[in-house]
């Protein structure tokens, strides 16, 4: 499913290489607030979800942020 | 490259980005200055705040009712009739300070919202209507008020919620970053911001070609007959019908309505004239290209016709091979999607880069004067030299100073004119106004008829004179009355008016555009000498300046 680091690709404008497989806000500068925000709208539009304010505040890297859409694909 | 500035005292920065990608989608770049949502007030009120400095063309205003007031929605209704009324005006003073401090510091296109209305609240329906009815007065007050401020404009932000539906508001997003736009109000916000940006930059179309068959009526005439096809008042009828009144009202508001269809030229002429279900007739539309070419060639021959760009028109047609065509043949050509529902079609024309910002004399005239030109073509025909044909028009050109009653035109004349224009210059009516009244700057307007009728205002000319010496600013005749020399008349009063003046040269610019080639060589034709490239300069001793070619034209100036 890297189908995932491209959109987060495209979406904090950077390439697909310098998403580490635990990539958070932490490693990657461009994942700022604003960054979030429009992530969360990038992945509820291309995987057809919707996450909670819960989950949007705990998907603070890209491992969870796998975790949430597998779980929700699943269900 | 325009500069925009984003001032809101919520989270606007995912609206910034999509503007700045739509802007970019249609070859257009921006800059763009956001606001912090704390410091609305510091940077509209102080006038030496980074976003004056930042010189903005365009100014967005998005100021939240909660942000305003923070839990106005848990108060307002609990409030004694005396104190609310005393809040909403309050609310309304404050927006409209804002508004007057960026007017007093910069002369950016103002956009300014107006606050949705909640459709529920806690409180249910019995007092919900308490707050609802005070947003709503809010509203018309700010409306009402908003229309003495230049180059200002409300943009209905209550409709845009209403038309993405409340549920859009994301509560999350709120929650998490004073974010309270869903993704679907948010394109919808910068659509609406673009809507009047294309308007005020002379993007806006001007012409609607409609194809016939299946389009304009139900049924193919060819094969039909005119008595099978369906435009009445009946269920089968009704989906064209509408499509033909909303063309209508179109016609009334200016846009040129013209035919490219494939069929048979009498038996749609027939229609046309005689058919007791059509509403629009043979005069309503300003041109028709009626046989059996291809589309794409016949909406060349329309704007060649109508002497508009392909950039100007709308072509809407059933067929989506057609449609396809089109897109592919001429992509500057605006071909939407048409549902498939014949019901849903007439809507489409509410989303077609078709808005006007403000009703003119011209443009209630506009299609008379196309059918007008028609006959001056007939009467052109019969004359056998060109020269005769403008000696035998009895032009009649008057020239005035801008004057208020003019101003919406001359800022349209200013938005939409490309060909003859030689610096084109997108003047707002606070650039005009305050032109007007400099006391070393002279704004003219042109208005032509002949024994056709009457063309209004078609003509703009600035020049302010310093030392001397009179400098064109900008220099621009309206397409519909090119053709008949009458730009040398407005010369000839821009020429007067430096003499007046006490110049002893004249000066004046040409700024190439890819649509103005049609005035490479005007100031040279008027007899002034090149001196530099870069752009195109000229000037002339006024002593030295050949008398212009206006020996047929009854020209008046009014000083």
């Amino acid at each position: 499913m890297d189908e995932l680091k491209q959109l987060i690709a495209e979406t904090l404008q950077i390439s697909v290489e310098s998403i580490a497989d635990d990539s958070s806000p932490a490693t990657l500068p461009q994942w700022d607030s604003l960054g979030h925000l429009n992530l969360v709208m990038a992945l509820e539009q291309k995987f057809g979800v919707s996450f909670t304010l819960d989950e949007i505040i705990q998907m603070q890297d890209l491992p969870t942020i796998r975790q949430f859409l597998q779980d929700k694909k699943g269900a | 490259m325009t500069r925009w500035a984003l001032i809101s005292n919520t989270t606007v920065a995912p609206l910034a980005a999509r503007l700045k990608t739509e802007l970019h989608n249609t070859g257009q770049e921006c800059e763009l200055f956001v606001s912090q949502y704390s410091d609305v007030n510091q940077q509209i009120l102080q006038p030496a705040s980074q976003l004056y400095s930042f010189r903005p063309d365009w100014l967005v205003l998005y100021l939240g009712l909660e942000q305003l007031r923070p839990n106005l929605e848990g108060t307002f209704a609990f409030e004694l009739p005396k104190q609310r009324s005393d809040i909403q005006d309050e609310i309304v003073a404050e927006v409209l300070a804002l508004v007057r401090s960026v007017r007093a510091n910069c002369g950016a296109t103002l956009l300014v919202n107006n606050f949705p209305v909640v459709p529920r609240t806690v409180l249910g329906v019995g007092l919900d209507p308490v707050l609802k009815s005070a947003v709503r007065q809010m509203n018309l007050k700010l409306a009402d008020e908003l229309t003495s401020v230049p180059n200002c404009f409300l943009y209905d932000c209550d409709s845009l919620w209403a038309e993405v539906g409340w549920s859009d508001r994301d509560r999350r997003f709120e929650m998490l970053a004073q974010l309270p736009f869903g993704p679907k109000l948010q394109p919808l916000l910068v659509r609406e911001w673009l809507r009047y940006f294309r308007a005020v930059q002379g993007q806006a179309r001007k012409c609607v070609v409609v194809d016939l068959d299946n389009t304009l009526w139900g049924g193919i005439l060819g094969e039909d007959g005119p008595d099978k096809i369906q435009m009445g008042d009946t269920p089968h009828g009704r989906p064209y019908r509408r499509l033909q009144q909303a063309l209508q009202i179109l016609n009334r508001r200016g846009l040129l309505l013209a035919v490219c269809s494939k069929n048979n030229s009498s038996d749609v002429l027939a229609v046309l004239r005689e058919h007791p279900d059509l509403l629009l007739r043979e005069k309503d539309f300003a041109a028709l290209q009626i046989n059996w070419q291809d589309k794409a060639t016949n909406l060349c021959a329309i704007a060649r016709e109508l002497n508009i760009g392909l950039q100007h028109m709308v072509f809407l047609d059933d067929n989506p091979t057609e449609r396809q065509w089109v897109r592919e043949t001429l992509p500057e050509v605006l071909v939407p999607e048409l549902p498939a529902d014949a019901a849903l079609v007439a809507d489409v024309l509410t989303n077609c880069e078709l808005d006007t910002l403000a009703l003119t004399e011209e443009d209630l005239k506009r299609t008379q004067m196309y059918v007008a030109d028609r006959e001056r073509k007939k009467f052109q025909a019969t004359t056998p030299t060109y020269e005769q044909f403008l000696q035998e028009l009895q032009l009649v050109v008057q020239i005035e100073r801008l004057q208020p009653s003019l101003l919406d035109r001359a800022v349209q004349l200013c938005q939409r004119t490309n060909q003859f224009n030689l610096t084109t210059q997108r003047y707002t009516s606070i650039d005009l106004q305050r032109m007007a009244a400099a006391p070393d700057t002279v704004v003219l307007l042109m208005n032509v008829r002949d024994r056709f009728g009457d063309y209004g205002w078609t003509g703009l000319a600035i020049a302010q004179h310093q030392t001397g010496r009179a400098i064109i600013d900008s220099f621009l005749v309206s397409c519909r009355v090119l053709g008949k020399q009458v730009e040398f008349a407005l010369f000839a009063a821009v020429v007067d008016w430096a003499r007046q003046a006490g110049c002893a040269e004249l000066y004046a610019t040409y700024h190439v555009t890819p649509k103005n080639a049609a005035c490479a060589d005007f100031y040279s034709n008027c007899g002034l000498q090149a001196v530099a490239v870069q752009p195109q300069s000229y000037v002339r001793a006024l002593a030295e300046l050949p008398a212009p070619p206006i020996g047929h034209i009854q020209l008046s100036v009014k000083r």
